[in-house]
């Protein structure tokens, strides 16, 4: 083993001088190389594996010896094992010579060693990787099988057997053996005449024809003549491969014969290049009935205009086939010229022709947007008998956009066929267009407004099932009072409850429970099941969605108190009310709603034209609802929105005031001066229609989904009312009145557990501590705040996305020089991070700044390789931790201060002081790690914390400048 | 060559003039079991068990290693109206068992070509489960011995002619006409992705690191893994999830992937060629469990290309086909201006061979054959050599080998544990 090695490093060294690639540096020892592929495996791509493997193969038998170490040891984080392993011996392989040799030797030796089976495999797999069959009294490569050559038949044999004729299997199996094609090609070609079976004959054709060779061709025609069926087709057939135009007249002219030989023609000439229907023209009149339907079938499948007079001659051919081909064809060659005629025929048609005439005027108008040929068909539409209208309803609809097919429904209510048809093309374009839940559930409820009778009602409960949308649920309620659309409703709002757990309240579990008792039929104890999976799992805790409108008045709504001279509604300015004046506004406020907010049509409808606002009578902290609202149309400045904790605003307008920036859409944090005010996306509804909002508020961010398009993606909204102050925890949901019509229906709301900031102890506010991140946002941090997520009061430090990369780290807004800094952590197993200090708020920080490292160095992975100065605590790469047992367990919460003052650093963990000392003294000959730190020099700069794409989690943190 | 095939002998004329289904030879609404094709079936899984009892055949025999399975197909069979079948436990007894005329093999594909070929040489046809083989090696020998043995053999997949094509909204032959009308022009490359409507199906992952358990005692496990490996026995390497692991199958790439690229390789003209290099941009794959990837990307010497995206990698916009004149995209929607009129002067694609047992009376080739099979299950298999190496690979089409590449190589052709060899 000790040669093995040696060879291995004095071909390493070999390599390197060579500069193959190795990025290593001499200085690092196999166990760091080892540690930090570990760390790093799997490979995330090609280019990391390609360098961890390399390094890996460069620590050779003593790095081997280390992961064969760990493999045995087995525990549950030997994936990284594996794949280390595995990129030696693909590496080895790839490099080749005595580098792979010296490996592979490795390899058996730690199979013989392995007393366990799957270890023993793995390295036999391996060394099957690197060509060595290692196991080899139970394994045989595929590589060392000598197929050796099926005999092919003597062509003489072949010419002997095929003369005599013979049965299909003997002649295939010396056929499939052939090997010298072009030889028995003309050997066979030139016996065909002397075939006397013609079963044989036409088995040979059929291989000839496989050829594909146009030298054939004189064979082929001259076995068209034949009187055996099979003989005739396979010759079609195999000049119809040739695909040689020389062959077309030969084909063409066979239409002129036998229906079998027309119908022959047809097939093949379908599946020929060139200008087949002008070759099978001009035998139309020689042809018979059957000749002339296999003409017509051509002239439409190639859409040949120059034989249109055929197509016309032969509508009202006395033969039904040969009209019904010519009908077939009509749309193949009508063009716009054709459509006053195309229309007459159509009014004067009978039944069995119309869809075929209909198809006909659809291609005359090609080439015409849609919207073109609605208005084309609209004006015709307009002008002929109300029983011609009929006829033209089912082209209107096939080019209707979505609004113009509903109005269709609602133009056809005296005709349930038309209006079922109108409908079912409007559930169908909606989602061909590729429309979401939210407005498909929309679209749906319009088109009830124009339902004729129960069955279209159910189709679109059915459809409301696949919406998945929230709303839903409470609407497809409303059907669960009538018998015919009963069933349809309970399995629409099933689906949408169970889909969807999290849609829960005590009016869905009330829902719920009274369609447990809706005989759904077929799969009644099923849909039971589900039901009662649902409401098993509904939260015992939490009251769920709760309606914010009884549809009757406005129970549960105040007026807006305003306390400026705008009219406005401070809530800061409120708070300083006397309950007497408060008592004395809320009054008055009241007052004025009642005259401009009405309950009309279900709705909540603003109807005056002032600025008071409509305002719940409960304040929320956190909480997401749901609400539809609607602009009514005609008006020159429709603008509302919602105001959340008494702030404006989720905002609401008519798009097309380009004059104030509407065309942006609704949905943004209109007020919002530093954070994002623009939606993401336009996603409004034509003013007139109903428009659905989702909002979310935590702590003090805000999300919008309209209409189930993310327009506002948890942007922080701004304190309108003084800007240098986060948003108030708590206050009213208001209904902004702006002048316009508006209506709001459907309002539900989920109260959601909201964040109690984290104070300073009474201490750490004598000292003068400020606090950088109190559990509720990042306001006071900058850089990488995706990856550091405020969740559950605490940053969440996420695992690098699943195909993305980290995108860096977060930093304080601040700069420190000389400070205190304490924070609370928990670790995930062999969690790395660090806390950059002095940072230039880019870069690497533990060598442009300095790095305290946070660590899970009481994982295996890290286990006999870590160097001094990587352990928990340490000032990275220059003064090592002492203390290595402050740390508790992974899972649990650690305290953390670090404590700098000019070249001095300490810091305690839990209590326990872990590292000490001057930086100056410490790298005065240089530091421990060998590597330069030009951030030796800074005096001051960010704190930050420094991601691995490792999961941990951080609360607490606090900071005094010293 | 058997007795039951030398009764076909002349059977193909008779049957060639008959509108009727094949099977009624017998005179109308009879058929004569003697007449009818018989078919055995290996492996009772999702496949066996899955959708084959509709065929026109007949169903004599059933094998499976678990006797659970195998006591589940006898069942079937029976409520299918097949009757009492022959079953065995060991797949050369049904091979041997003179009433099968037909070996349909639904085991996972490490057993494909052992079972493939000593099919053929027992003088039976073949129809094959997707993918064809597991390495391009073993596809090499299937195609020798199918031509040695005079054997009809099908791969079963069937997009190329016939069904919608997964999510892409269209059937495969009005894509061929374009595609040979030569309106997009060449080279083409073609996409296949979640976008334009294929799901690599990355739950066939397979697990990192199995706990060695008991053999169930009604599960033949040497013989289940056969030619594979000798892994310590865990139930997850088995039945329902073996996708997830390089001894059986190659994960979604595997199980998707025939059926998926087979219909591509139709499209390009390529069914008597191979890519000649093929990339990937994958995380490092472990050496047991078969993971996710990001893009397999084939090039052919023409130039034309095929795009494999996992998951949501890659442009939601990309076409299926893009090519210098034009772009095809889902729903056979293509961006030519007038392109259904000018597609209209050409003609559509030659009909194919698509009744199998036809195919076995009249002994032509199926559409889809080990020959055309072979080269589209290489695209799989190229795939998934370039995944266990992390690197890209260069192939010659015509050796059918990677090219100065011992290591890519060495995946070509694996070793069977004994006694299994082809």
């Amino acid at each position: 083993m000790k040669k093995i090695f040696k060879s291995l490093l004095v071909i390493i060294c070999l390599l390197a001088a060579f500069n193959l690639g190795y990025s290593q540096p001499s200085s690092r020892k196999a166990s760091t190389v080892v540690g930090d592929a570990l760390a790093k495996l799997p490979a995330k791509d090609m280019k990391l594996y390609n360098e961890l493997a390399n390094e890996l193969l460069s620590t050779g038998e003593e790095g081997m010896e280390m992961l064969y170490a760990m493999f045995v040891k087995q525990d549950e984080s030997m994936v990284p094992v594996e794949m280390a392993l595995g990129a030696i011996a693909t590496k080895a392989t790839e490099i080749g010579g005595d580098q792979l040799e010296s490996v592979t030797e490795m390899f058996k030796e730690f199979a013989d060693r392995s007393q366990d089976e799957t270890i023993k495999q793995f390295f036999v797999r391996e060394l099957m990787v690197m060509g060595v069959n290692y196991d080899n009294k139970n394994t045989t490569l595929t590589s060392e099988y000598d197929p050796g050559t099926t005999p092919a038949p003597k062509l003489k044999d072949l010419l002997k057997v095929v003369k005599k004729g013979t049965d299909n299997v003997t002649l295939f199996d010396m056929l499939n053996r052939v090997r010298d094609v072009e030889a028995a090609k003309s050997a066979l070609a030139a016996a065909v005449p002397s075939i006397k079976s013609d079963d044989t004959k036409a088995d040979v054709l059929w291989w000839l024809g496989e050829q594909k060779d146009k030298g054939l061709i004189n064979t082929f025609k001259s076995c068209l003549g034949s009187p055996s069926a099979r003989v005739k087709e396979e010759a079609a057939w195999a000049l119809t491969k040739t695909g040689d135009s020389s062959v077309l007249p030969t084909l063409a002219k066979l239409v002129a014969g036998s229906a079998q030989d027309a119908s022959l023609a047809e097939k093949c000439l379908k599946s020929f290049p060139g200008k087949v229907a002008d070759a099978v023209a001009p035998y139309f009149d020689k042809a018979g009935d059957a000749g002339k339907e296999a003409i017509l079938n051509l002239i439409s499948q190639r859409q040949s205009l120059t034989n249109k007079a055929l197509v016309l001659g032969s509508l009202f051919d006395n033969s039904d086939k040969v009209s019904g081909a010519a009908f077939d064809a009509l749309a193949s060659v009508s063009d716009k010229d054709d459509l006053m005629a195309l229309f007459s025929m159509l009014e004067s048609s009978g039944e069995a022709n119309r869809p075929k005439i209909q198809a006909a005027i659809l291609a005359a108008l090609d080439g015409l947007t849609d919207a073109e040929k609605f208005e084309v068909l609209s004006n015709r539409n307009n002008i002929v008998t109300p029983q011609s209208k009929a006829y033209y309803w089912p082209m209107i609809i096939e080019v209707a956009n979505i609004p113009q097919t509903l109005d269709i429904m609602a133009r056809n209510t005296d005709n349930p066929e038309m209006s079922t048809k109108a409908l079912h093309a409007y559930i169908v374009k909606s989602i061909n267009a590729g429309e979401n839940g939210v407005q498909r559930l929309l679209r749906y409820r319009e088109a009830m407004n124009f339902t004729v009778n129960d069955e279209q009602q159910c189709t679109l409960l059915d459809r409301i099932g696949e919406t998945g949308a929230f709303q839903g649920i409470m609407y497809a309620a409303k059907f669960l009072d009538k018998k015919a659309t009963e069933v349809s409703a309970a399995n629409a709002i099933r689906k949408i409850a169970t889909g969807n757990p999290n849609y829960y309240g005590p009016a869905i579990v009330g829902i719920m429970n009274r369609i447990r008792g809706v005989d759904t039929g077929r799969d009644y104890s099923y849909d039971v099941q589900r039901i009662d999976n649902y409401l098993a799992a509904v939260p015992k805790d939490d009251p769920g969605y709760v309606s914010m409108f009884n549809g009757r008045d406005l129970s549960g709504w105040q007026g807006m108190i305003p306390t400026n001279a705008n009219g406005e509604g401070d809530p800061f300015l409120r708070a300083k009310l006397s309950p007497k004046q408060l008592a004395e506004a809320q009054a008055k406020a009241d007052k004025v709603m009642a005259e401009n907010w009405v309950v009309a049509n279900g709705n909540i409808e603003f109807v005056g034209h002032a600025y008071d606002n409509l305002c719940t009578k409960k304040k929320y902290k956190d909480f997401e609802m749901y609400l539809d609202w609607k602009i009514y149309p005609g008006q020159r400045e429709g603008d509302a929105g919602i105001y959340l904790r008494s702030c404006p605003q989720v905002q609401i307008w008519d798009t097309a005031r380009v004059w104030v920036g509407a065309q942006v859409g609704s949905g943004g944090l209109y007020n919002n001066q530093k954070t994002e005010r623009i939606p993401l996306v336009i996603a409004d509804n034509a003013v007139g229609e109903w428009n659905s909002f989702y909002i979310k508020m935590q702590g003090e961010r805000v999300t919008v989904i309209l209409k189930g398009k993310l327009v506002v993606d948890n942007i922080v909204l701004e304190n309108y009312w003084d800007r240098s102050l986060p948003i108030p925890a708590e206050e009213y949901i208001e209904l902004q009145a702006h002048g316009s019509r508006i209506a709001y229906r459907d309002l539900y709301i989920h109260e959601l557990p909201s964040v109690e900031p984290t104070q300073l102890s009474a201490e750490e506010k004598a000292e003068g501590f400020e606090m950088l991140f109190d559990g509720t946002s990042l306001h006071k941090w900058h850089g990488n705040k995706v990856d550091y997520n405020v969740k559950n009061g605490e940053i969440a430090v996420e695992s690098r996305s699943r195909g993305g990369s980290w995108i860096g780290d977060l930093y304080t807004n601040d700069e420190y020089a000389d400070f205190i800094f304490r924070f609370e952590f928990k670790l995930t197993p062999g969690a790395n991070n660090g806390v950059g200090v002095r940072s230039p708020g880019e870069g690497d920080s533990a060598y442009v700044g300095y790095e305290v490292q946070i660590l899970d160095h009481y994982n295996d992975i890290y286990k006999g390789w870590l160097a001094p100065y990587q352990y928990h605590g340490s000032l990275y790469g220059i003064i090592p931790a002492k203390n290595r047992d402050a740390l508790k367990p992974v899972g649990e919460w650690n305290s953390e201060e670090i404590y700098m003052k000019g070249s001095y650093i300490r810091v305690t963990v839990n209590g326990q002081v872990v590292t000490e000392g001057d930086i100056v003294e410490a790298s005065k000959n240089g530091t421990i790690d060998g590597n330069d730190h030009p951030g030796l020099k800074r005096t001051s700069g960010y704190i930050g914390f420094l991601g691995h794409g490792d999961r941990l989690w951080i609360r607490n943190v606090r900071v005094k400048k010293l | 060559m058997t007795t039951r095939r030398q009764f076909l002998k002349g059977a193909a004329a008779a049957a060639a003039f008959t509108i009727l289904p094949r099977h009624v030879l017998g005179g109308k609404g009879y058929i004569a079991p003697s007449d009818q094709l018989t078919k055995g079936i290996i492996g009772f899984g999702g496949i066996g068990r899955g959708h084959h009892f509709h065929m026109p055949d007949r169903l004599v025999a059933v094998c499976d290693v678990d006797e659970t399975r195998l006591r589940r197909g006898e069942n079937m069979a029976k409520e299918a109206g097949f009757g009492q079948v022959a079953c065995y436990h060991n797949f050369m007894d049904l091979i041997h068992d003179p009433n099968v005329d037909i070996v349909h093999v639904c085991t996972p594909p490490h057993w494909h070509a052992i079972m493939s070929i000593e099919a053929a040489k027992a003088g039976k046809d073949v129809w094959c489960e997707k993918p064809m083989t597991r390495t391009i090696g073993e596809g090499k020998r299937v195609v020798e011995a199918m031509k040695r043995y005079n054997t009809i053999f099908r791969l079963n997949t069937w997009f190329r002619f016939e069904d919608t094509f997964y999510g892409l909204g269209t059937e495969v032959a009005p894509l061929k006409k374009l595609v040979d009308s030569g309106l997009l022009g060449w080279p083409l490359t073609v996409t296949v992705s979640k976008h334009t409507g294929f799901d690599w199906k990355f739950f066939w992952v397979g697990k990192e690191h199995l706990d060695p358990q008991p053999i169930p005692d009604y599960f033949d496990y040497d013989l289940w893994l056969g030619p594979a490996p000798y892994k310590p026995y865990n139930e997850h390497r088995c039945h329902d999830t073996f996708r997830g692991y390089w001894d059986y199958d190659a994960g979604g790439l595997g199980d998707m992937g025939q059926h998926y690229l087979d219909p591509v390789q139709y499209l390009l003209g390529k069914d008597d060629e191979s890519p000649v290099k093929v990339e990937i941009d994958a995380p490092q794959q472990h050496y047991d469990a078969a993971g996710t990837w990001r893009e397999i990307v084939y090039t052919y010497a023409d130039g034309c290309k095929i795009v494999l995206w996992g998951e949501d990698f890659g442009d939601p916009k990309t076409p299926y086909i893009q090519g210098p004149n034009g772009n095809v995209y889902n729903n056979f929607i293509c961006d030519i201006p007038g392109w259904k009129d000018k597609l209209a002067d050409f003609p559509d694609p030659l009909p194919q061979q698509t009744d199998f047992l036809e195919c076995v009376r009249t002994r032509k080739k199926f559409a889809l054959n080990e020959m055309n099979g072979h080269r589209s299950c290489t695209i799989v298999n190229m795939g998934a050599v370039a995944l266990q190496l992390g690197r890209t690979l260069y192939f010659d089409s015509d050796k059918q080998e990677f090219i100065n590449d011992d290591a890519a190589n060495r995946l070509v052709y694996q070793p069977m544990r004994a006694p299994w060899k082809i």
